[in-house]
């Protein structure tokens, strides 16, 4: 699925990418975890194309992701709390906006049972600039799912949504990503959140990968009861 | 692949048919999501009939009582000064279709949905492109029903020879847009104000309502070398002389030729450094 290998990025004098190396094999939830500027969503940039290594390479479902950028694009999407969609479009205008990018089939189909998976059905005429920044994201996640992705890039999806959204946005996720057999690789400060969704966890830290495991097995081994602790720890280490 | 960077034109696919009709498809989306703003977005109006309302108005009185004032030259001013200012709107607002369709996804913070999908810049260019030339086909059509109305004045009875001469002034006014888009791209939101300028830098070199040998010599000689010159040269030949200068065309689409194929690269240049630096995601935050 994903294969990244002497992954590096520097900007000038910076590096925020460090010589990384890892794989994902199987559908689940992977966490990217790691304090901020540890590289998260450098990294995730990085697999999306949207910057240039400074070397390694990065390939997805076994190809290249520059040299394949729109054969590999078809299969992935991207959702995040910090980007936005045209607000002056309604609902269901996006969403036909986005069906004709990716070449979906049947866009109403997959957007009304994804509306609904999120709650959101009802707000289909209203305009996204209508929206509240839970519904806004909920939207965001099904502009993400539209073209049914076999890998999904999510950074900190649930960044602006009050308990009761993150859970239901919690929960699709963990069914769509079991149900459809899709992998997602997932950002976020919210370890609780970690614990519950993710099958496994890749920390960063000053770009670098301090730990690639499972969060009981990580927890286990650290001897500590929580994700929120193990994060404390391993930034302890550090220091 | 050049240095593992991707290059814009540079992705060949295996299946033709099925990557035509998804490339069709992208940028026919893209068409669509700008035009369904259409019909409700009152600044949308004013961007198809207010703006070039006003400048009719204001350019066209201003020609009347030129031509009253100076009827005994002979020159018909209405004619020469009306036709010459939709003209110049054909070029400015093909420059603003391809700029400011950019700028409302980064308004909006859309800019890398769009780059995390299949659309290609180059993809990306050509819907702005398109919905440009829907746009302007409106507005020019608009502002010919408004110029015969009130001015009795029929842009189109220049004829076929309108066509080259069009076509002439999209072209210099999408590398213009080009120029401008990748400016942005690469300063951020800091760069907008050429959307709304670069147009007008060129405007009092290219002899739009006067022959640019009015201009003073050093004037003439970035005159020259700029495409939209040959095209109101051969507007005025046409006007004036009744003749059609094909040299002046031709002139002016070799150059559009140069200026095009130079903004495209510069696009693609400038795309490769903002990728590598950041700028893009930087921009998709802003």
């Amino acid at each position: 699925m994903l294969q990244i290998s002497n992954l590096t990025k520097k900007f000038g004098k910076f590096t925020a990418v460090d010589d990384i190396s890892f794989g994902i094999d199987r559908p689940g939830i992977i966490g990217l975890l790691g304090p901020n500027g540890a590289g998260k969503t450098t990294t995730i940039y990085l697999i999306l194309g949207l910057i240039n290594p400074t070397s390694g390479s990065i390939r997805i479902f076994g190809k290249d992701n520059v040299k394949h950028r729109q054969e590999v694009l078809s299969k992935m999407n991207f959702s995040s709390a910090f980007v936005g969609l045209p607000s002056n479009l309604k609902v269901r205008e996006n969403l036909k906006f986005f069906s004709y990018l990716y070449n979906v089939g049947e866009w109403e189909k997959r957007a009304d049972y994804l509306l609904e998976r999120f709650q959101i059905r009802e707000l289909k005429h209203k305009k996204a600039g209508e929206l509240s920044s839970g519904q806004l994201t909920r939207l965001n996640l099904v502009k993400a799912l539209l073209n049914d992705p076999c890998f999904l890039c999510l950074d900190e999806p649930t960044a602006s949504l009050d308990p009761v959204s993150a859970k239901i946005v919690r929960n699709q996720l963990k069914e769509i990503s079991a149900q459809e057999k899709m992998t997602i690789l997932y950002t976020s400060h919210n370890m609780y959140e970690v614990e519950e969704l993710c099958d496994e966890v890749i920390f960063l830290h000053k770009g670098k990968i301090k730990a690639k495991t499972t969060p009981k097995e990580l927890m286990s081994s650290l001897k500590l009861a929580s994700m929120e602790n193990v994060f404390f720890e391993l930034m302890k280490e550090e220091e | 692949m050049k240095n593992g960077r991707y290059y814009v034109f540079n992705e060949l696919p295996d299946n033709l048919l099925l990557w035509g009709r998804a490339f069709v498809l992208r940028i026919y989306g893209l068409v669509l999501r700008h035009m369904f703003l259409v019909p409700r977005n009152f600044a949308r109006w004013l961007d198809l009939f207010y703006w070039p309302l006003i400048d009719l108005l204001l350019w066209g009185y201003t020609t009347v009582y030129l031509n009253k004032s100076v009827a005994a030259g002979g020159i018909n001013f209405v004619v020469l000064f009306i036709g010459a200012l939709i003209s110049w709107d054909v070029l400015f607002r093909a420059q603003q279709a391809v700029t400011v369709t950019f700028l409302e996804d980064v308004w909006s913070r859309n800019i890398l949905n769009l780059f995390v999908s299949p659309l290609t810049p180059a993809e990306f260019l050509l819907g702005a492109l398109a919905y440009g030339v829907i746009k302007q086909f409106i507005t020019i059509s608009f502002m010919a029903l408004v110029a015969f109305w009130l001015y009795d004045y029929n842009y189109f009875s220049l004829g076929f020879y309108l066509i080259p001469a069009i076509f002439n002034l999209l072209l210099f006014g999408w590398s213009l847009g080009i120029v401008t888009t990748a400016l942005i791209l690469r300063f951020g939101q800091a760069a907008e104000v050429l959307a709304w300028g670069l147009a007008f830098l060129v405007q009092p070199f290219v002899g739009v309502f006067y022959p640019i040998e009015t201009l003073p010599k050093p004037f003439m000689a970035v005159s020259v070398i700029l495409p939209p010159t040959y095209v109101f040269n051969e507007l005025r030949s046409i006007v004036l002389k009744k003749e059609f200068a094909a040299d002046q065309i031709f002139y002016g689409f070799a150059l559009n030729i140069l200026y095009f194929v130079a903004a495209i690269l510069f696009f693609n240049w400038l795309w490769n450094v903002v990728k590598d630096k950041g700028y893009l995601t930087r921009l998709g935050n802003e």
